[in-house]
């Protein structure tokens, strides 16, 4: 597996961390599982958990001269949380999202089917001519 | 000092007539690229006539330093008439007063406005990055799906950008309208859509009183779906697109009514009855010259104000 840029590593050590879930990890912990995929230095685990650990996703606590790491949050509590920010009206003031639908009642509903009948009857007829 | 005055004349008219004029010109559809194109034109023109303005004044006083003719000195020479208790006379105080009432709000928007946009560009990145730590990756590039039980798609600019589908979204899509709401997305991003909607919801937000900025970028957004929608619709058909759009409607929640609606309704009955070639020709044209007006009038002003015709009064 190649990884792509900064971000990419984030996402495989958050993987890596939430498997590991109740459990803490360590630099090293992490860095021998991806090492057994993948060329990768230590260093590069390090600052890529000394990243996540300043953006507020991992929490630490000194353990000798090693840090212990775990997860603020667990993946489903974060999904929770950005499908709150997308969906809570946040489309529409301080989150500038692009939705492929806004949300519509029942009333518009029909008449959106009502839309789709339409075009598969000319559909249709154009297929007879 | 006349351009500037008619500058402002300028910006006022399309503040006043444009939301209408150009609101009435869009409400179709049926050519969302040059209705963009034509809101566009208007609000940028609007505020590059403030900045013109503001650089009018600011050359007036710079131009005539030496000779004391300068508007603004002889505006403040009136002050310091009407402090002493000599007085002065009505015109040059209303001049006075809109001259530092343009720059103060020039300078206070333009402060506002950058604030405003900055603090929405990182609330998208952030989003988008959590969404790449959250979301499990697919074979295409940017595309996250999400665990989630309500269906939606979505996508958020990030440095990279971020397309989200939810796993209920892709379980209830056959693999056509999957594909066909992905190029919907794509199109935005590509398109640089949620630039353009990140700049001007920033705008509605610091000049929330002005229809021209607030209807502008529900508009914009709106016309941008339909533009999405065309891209979309190309290279899947329209038939897919429509049930994808169905599909992801009929499972939303149904919480929330409002303006949005009638925008969803619009784009389903665009991609339903494809309008004919000379409704979209019609509509094409009538945006077009709408939009050569507003780009050719603040410019004719200049033209002629620098060509002397306007500085007679000067």
């Amino acid at each position: 597996m190649r990884v792509r840029g900064f971000g990419e590593l984030e996402a495989v050590v958050m993987d890596r961390v939430w498997d590991r879930d109740p459990e803490m990890v360590t630099v090293r912990d992490i860095f021998e599982e991806l090492s057994a995929e993948r060329r990768i230095a230590y260093t590069t685990v390090m600052s890529t958990m000394d990243n996540l650990y300043t953006k507020g996703w991992l929490e630490r606590e000194r353990d000798g001269r090693a840090y212990r790491y775990w997860a603020t949050l667990t993946r489903e509590e974060h999904t929770a949380r950005l499908m709150r920010e997308a969906l809570d009206g946040g489309g529409r003031s301080e989150l500038v999202l692009s939705y492929f639908i806004e949300q519509i009642g029942p009333k518009e509903t029909e008449r959106l089917r009502e839309a789709m009948r339409r075009l598969a009857r000319r559909s249709s007829r154009a297929k007879k001519r | 000092m006349n351009a500037a005055a008619c500058l402002l004349l300028y910006s006022v008219a399309v503040i006043v007539f444009g939301p209408s004029l150009l609101g009435f010109l869009t409400r179709g559809g049926h050519a969302p690229r040059c209705g963009v194109i034509a809101w566009l034109i208007a609000i940028g023109s609007v505020l590059l006539s403030w900045l013109t303005v503001v650089g009018l004044m600011i050359l007036d006083v710079l131009g005539h330093r030496n000779d004391g003719g300068s508007f603004v000195v002889s505006c403040v020479r009136w002050l310091c008439d009407l402090a002493e208790g000599k007085a002065g006379s009505g015109p040059q105080a209303m001049l006075l007063a809109s001259a530092v009432a343009v720059i103060g709000a020039v300078a206070v928007i333009g402060v506002r406005l950058v604030r405003t946009v900055r603090r929405l560009r990182a609330h998208a990145y952030e989003h988008a990055q959590a969404v790449r730590l959250v979301g499990r990756p697919t074979g295409e590039r940017d595309v996250f799906i999400v665990d989630a039980a309500e269906r939606t798609a979505y996508c958020v600019a990030g440095k990279p950008p971020a397309i989200v589908v939810t796993s209920a979204a892709v379980a209830a899509l056959g693999e056509r309208e999957l594909a066909a709401v992905l190029a919907h997305e794509r199109a935005h991003l590509d398109g640089h859509h949620p630039r353009i909607v990140t700049a001007l919801r920033g705008l509605a937000l610091v000049i929330p009183r002005l229809a021209l900025m607030t209807r502008g970028a529900a508009e914009v957004s709106r016309l941008l779906e339909m533009c999405a929608d065309d891209a979309a619709a190309r290279r899947h058909g329209n038939g897919a697109l429509l049930t994808g759009l169905v599909t992801l409607a009929a499972g939303a929640p149904t919480a929330a009514l409002g303006a949005a609606d009638v925008a969803v309704l619009n784009r389903a009955e665009r991609l339903a009855l494809t309008p004919a070639h000379r409704v979209r020709v019609r509509a094409q044209a009538a945006l077009t010259s709408a939009t050569a007006m507003m780009a050719v009038a603040p410019l004719g002003i200049l033209v002629l104000g620098a060509s002397g015709v306007l500085i007679c009064g000067g």
